[in-house]
């Protein structure tokens, strides 16, 4: 009991630095740090990934954490392949992920590929259903996501070092180094991670026959520092640098006979951040530079290509707590994307210069919580307006009722506009309306502990952006698509003692159709959105007692079509998933050690037409923070 | 909480069960009879989706007859189904991105050989048991044995892309999809060498059809890589040409062919950008001075066309309307004076049409 208490002070007080929070596993919830959503958001539906089930995911990607921990569907294009996110229907491009209230989807294509995002580097990580475009700007249509790392303290002269080693299936191999240094009012912080893995996993092709994959192989290596300065007290600046490369041969699909194919993705974010509080305003700036630098070739089809895009993103805000129960927040974003159009010297490029006002109110002993948000944005030449309110009542101790409504916008990414060749300068903004609402049911019951949360959401988009073509894909705005749908996110935790047993079932339901279409016998209309699924759901079933911890995760992911008309589709699959993790002293340091098991029953499954998924997997990690004084 | 309420809850959960969408599609698996007249509908499928279909259209019972490789063989095709070929007893079919010509059955469909060739377009019947095959992103023409079903040799091109073929006595005339290129060369098929390389009018020569006078046809341009569209008539026996036609920059013409008694002279014009202009199915008589002007049959926006082909019997003009590649395709067939007679739903992609009369 002594060690145990002694370990846990230890870890608790790494909790700002370092992703090992506690040694009595007990998941922390915690609120998302960004100052837009947190205050001015009440009727949103927010998940923020609870600090033990980060910590299981450690030695993997956002793509892994979210496919079998949230139910949005990710579109995976295999095994440490391109993934993108799909939120209650919305494509890739409509879905946003920001780093620190930064967005950092790719300038040119609009999306983020999550399998490039390594848990290792998000303190928190948190999912926004549903639009919010007047606080996140026009792009947000489907939802976001939303990786922080977590502010730096200054009260005492520390300094703290972990490595963490995994290796897995497939020769899956990887290494991680971070540390931190306070001293004064000083800072310093890295994060380092590579990985290597051959993805040489068998799989079975369509007449029967057992292969190999090939040309899988995967290398890469990221990097990220932080350094923070405490310019005075609830006053302080910091600059973070994230560099990182992803070297990846995309293995041949079920039709392709070989494949040399080969990319590069590089991705550099550097950010600075400013934040002054006292007891009734708070300012904050922000300024970030994101190169992203995408190589693809292809030497059977004699293709190289190589793809720059840059952005800046600026945002300066000012919070003010106007009464007891209200607050008000102003914020200037201005967002600057450009590229360089290959074997051309033109350089396209996109600004967005908006001013954004969110007011939220209280009423009735803060039971009731009203935000009234607004957001002009100027995109090039052209000025939109975003308005949205949200609501939350807490109609009884345990029943909190919520509701959101947003006008969404979504201006075409400068690929869609200017890509050579089927880029289409004429295309139109996305635009619709956005409403969504939901209650969340907490109970406690003697040792049981109930959480309900349930969400029906209604989204209409006009001027949907589709990609259509033969030799020469080109998008047009082809059709206007209704989302509808339901959410679930149910938990029972029992707890007694050391022992702790949960059970957590969330599903999602999602029907988003065609409802009209400018193209002549669209056979589409009435039809579900490629690649969404209508059912879609995850199980997570396990335990903690003392230092250990079990859970076992099952997923369901069902009926895909691939096709706009419903006549291609994929079956439904399942995955079993363990996840065991251990913490425990090594000459006193604390340790943790982490053991994964993927697609435990070895399903056969493709996520992605004719990419195959690998069978049963596992890859297995230590922690060991060998300095902390 | 009371019986009625209890009940009430069951029932609204009942609802919402009963009120939620089916997410299990429908399939059905039926193959064709047999008939005299067959229309091949080659549907290339989505580039990367692995999903081409070999539709048969039988005329005379106005029948259309979906993935009857898949229904035949229980497997897919594979990805980019480009062209097919009737030879001896087999079906040689394309599959271009699948780096394959599959050998199919002429009676049950039944595959009998999947032959590995890189990047295949397009299959030129020789005799009973030699055939060319051109490759995309290659100098390379393969030579096989539909007999055998072996691959018995390659002849090396001057550039790359070998694309469409046409046989006259013992010369092919091969044109080579390259940007880079503005000539059709003449191989002796009885030797395989090269004997002769002809100049036409523009850049990237892709297709090539011989007229009723025996005159070559070449459609040449790559309009997205930025080469003009032109089309060259040439005398086989001298090389000489004998007239071209410019088409307006914006033009992508594609996928010609000819009428029954080749003298009118089918095409497609593309516009992939949702517009009307240089959009449909354009003909011209082979003496024409000039090209026409508007769409025999117009594209509607929105709108292109992906297939092309005459019917020999009935000179009826087969239109395949690819939907954008991202839904099943339609067919439909006019009277050669645009009278539109059927429409009917094909694969994704609709490509080419093979007819096996």
């Amino acid at each position: 009991m002594i060690a145990l208490s002694s370990f846990t002070d230890v870890t608790n007080a790494q909790q700002i630095q370092d992703t090992l929070h506690e040694v009595k596993v007990i998941g922390k919830q915690d609120k998302t740090n960004d100052i837009r959503i947190n205050g001015f958001a009440p009727g949103q539906k927010i998940k923020t990934i609870d600090s033990t089930t980060l910590q299981q995911y450690r030695l993997q990607n956002i793509a892994s954490l979210l496919s079998q921990q949230v139910p949005v569907f990710v579109k995976s294009y295999g095994f440490n392949g391109l993934a993108t996110l799909n939120f209650r229907g919305a494509s890739a491009a409509q879905s946003q992920v920001l780093w620190n209230g930064v967005p950092i989807q790719n300038a040119a294509l609009g999306i983020a590929d999550v399998s490039t995002l390594p848990v290792l580097f998000a303190d928190k990580v948190s999912v926004i259903y549903g639009s919010s475009g007047a606080l996140l700007g026009s792009g947000n249509v489907g939802g976001a996501l939303l990786i922080e790392n977590t502010l730096p303290v200054f009260d005492t002269a520390r300094t703290t070092c972990a490595v963490t080693a995994a290796m897995g299936s497939f020769g899956q191999y990887l290494g991680g180094l971070n540390g931190s240094i306070t001293r004064h009012r000083w800072y310093f912080s890295a994060n380092l991670f590579a990985q290597t893995a051959q993805n040489d996993f068998k799989y079975t092709d369509e007449t029967g026959k057992e292969k190999t994959l090939q040309n899988s192989h995967l290398k890469s290596g990221a990097i990220l520092a932080r350094a923070a300065y405490k310019i005075a007290e609830r006053n302080i600046i910091s600059l973070s640098a994230w560099y990182q490369q992803y070297n990846r041969q995309i293995p041949p699909a079920l039709f392709e006979q070989a494949s040399v194919k080969q990319q590069v993705d590089g991705s550099l974010r550097l950010l600075l951040d400013w934040k002054k509080e006292n007891d009734k305003s708070t300012w904050y700036a922000k300024g970030a530079f994101t190169r992203d630098y995408l190589h693809y070739s292809d030497s059977a089809a004699s293709i190289i290509s190589d793809n720059v895009s840059y952005q800046y993103y600026q945002e300066v805000g000012w919070k003010r707590l106007i009464s007891q129960h209200s607050n008000l927040l102003i914020f200037a974003p201005v967002q600057l994307s450009w590229i360089d159009i290959e074997d051309s010297n033109k350089i396209k490029q996109q600004s967005r210069v908006a001013l954004a006002a969110a007011y939220d109110i209280s009423f009735f002993q803060s039971r009731l919580n009203i935000a009234v948000n607004a957001r002009g944005e100027v995109i090039d030449q052209q000025s939109i307006f975003l308005p949205g309110v949200d609501a939350s009542y807490k109609l009884t101790r345990w029943l909190n009722l919520r509701a959101n409504v947003q006008r969404t916008y979504r201006v075409p990414t400068l690929n869609e506009l200017y890509y050579v060749p089927g880029g289409n300068p004429s295309l139109k903004p996305e635009q619709g309306w956005n409403e969504d609402a939901g209650y969340i049911a907490k109970i406690k019951w003697g040792n049981f502990s109930v959480y309900h949360d349930l969400s029906v959401y209604n989204r209409l988009i006009n001027n949907w952006v589709i990609w259509l073509g033969g030799a020469i894909w080109t998008p047009h705005n082809i059709a206007a698509v209704n989302s509808r749908g339901v959410e679930t996110e149910n938990n029972i935790v029992w707890e007694r003692g050391n022992w702790k047993i949960h059970l957590g079932i969330n599903t999602s339901y999602v029907v988003a159709t065609t409802q009209s279409s400018y193209q002549p016998n669209d056979n589409s209309v009435g039809k579900q959105i490629p690649y969404t699924p209508l059912y879609n759901g995850q199980l997570n079933f396990g335990f903690s007692y003392k230092r250990l911890y079990i859970n076992y995760n099952h997923t369901y992911t069902g009926y895909r079509y691939i096709t706009s008309d419903e006549s291609e589709y994929l079956t439904p699959y399942q995955t079993g998933n363990m996840q065991v993790m251990y913490n425990s002293f090594l000459l006193r340091h604390a340790i943790q050690v982490i053991g994964q098991c993927n697609n435990l029953w070895n399903q056969t499954y493709q996520v992605v037409a004719y990419r195959p998924m690998p069978g049963i997997n596992a890859l297995i990690g230590i922690k060991y923070n060998f300095l902390d004084k | 909480m009371g019986g009625k309420n209890f009940k009430a809850v069951i029932l609204l959960l009942f609802i919402c069960i009963a009120s939620c969408k089916k997410d299990k599609p429908v399939t059905n698996n039926i193959l064709p009879g047999h008939s005299a007249t067959n229309v091949y509908v080659v549907c290339e499928g989505n580039y990367g989706n692995g999903d081409a279909t070999l539709y048969l259209y039988q005329p005379a019972k106005d029948s259309v007859y979906g993935d009857i490789y898949q229904k035949a063989n229980g497997a897919t095709l594979g990805d980019v189904f480009q062209s097919m070929q009737h030879i001896g007893h087999y079906y040689f079919l394309c599959i271009n991105n699948s780096d394959k010509v599959v050998a199919i059955n002429d009676t049950n469909w039944l595959s009998v050989a999947s032959l590995s060739i890189p990047q295949p377009r397009y299959i030129l019947p020789i005799s009973s048991n030699k055939a060319y095959v051109s490759t995309l992103y290659s100098k390379k023409i393969y030579i096989i044995n539909p007999e055998a079903l072996t691959v018995t040799g390659n002849i090396t091109m001057p550039s790359l892309n070998a694309e469409s073929m046409c046989l006259q006595f013992n010369n092919a005339f091969i044109c080579s999809w390259d940007t880079a290129d503005n000539k059709i060369y003449q191989v002796d098929v009885t030797s395989d060498a090269l004997i002769r390389t002809i100049p036409v009018a523009g850049y990237a020569p892709q297709e090539v059809l011989i007229d009723e006078e025996q005159m070559l046809w070449v459609l040449a341009g790559d309009q997205p890589q930025g080469r003009i569209a032109t089309f060259t008539r040439i005398d086989p026996s001298t090389g000489e040409m004998l007239a071209s036609y410019t088409f307006p920059a914006a033009a992508d013409p594609l996928k010609p062919a000819f009428n029954n008694t080749k003298d009118t002279l089918y095409y497609i014009e593309d516009n992939n950008y949702g517009g009307t202009d240089n959009n449909g199915i354009y003909r011209m008589n082979i003496h024409d001075a000039a090209l026409p002007a508007i769409p025999f049959i117009p594209a509607v926006a929105n709108q292109y066309f992906w297939a092309l082909g005459i019917d020999p019997a009935t000179g009826n003009i087969y239109v395949g309307d690819p939907k954008g590649f991202v839904q099943r395709g339609s067919v439909s067939i006019y009277k050669a004076d645009a009278t539109k007679l059927t429409t009917f739903n094909v694969g994704l992609g609709p490509g080419h049409f093979y007819f096996d009369y």
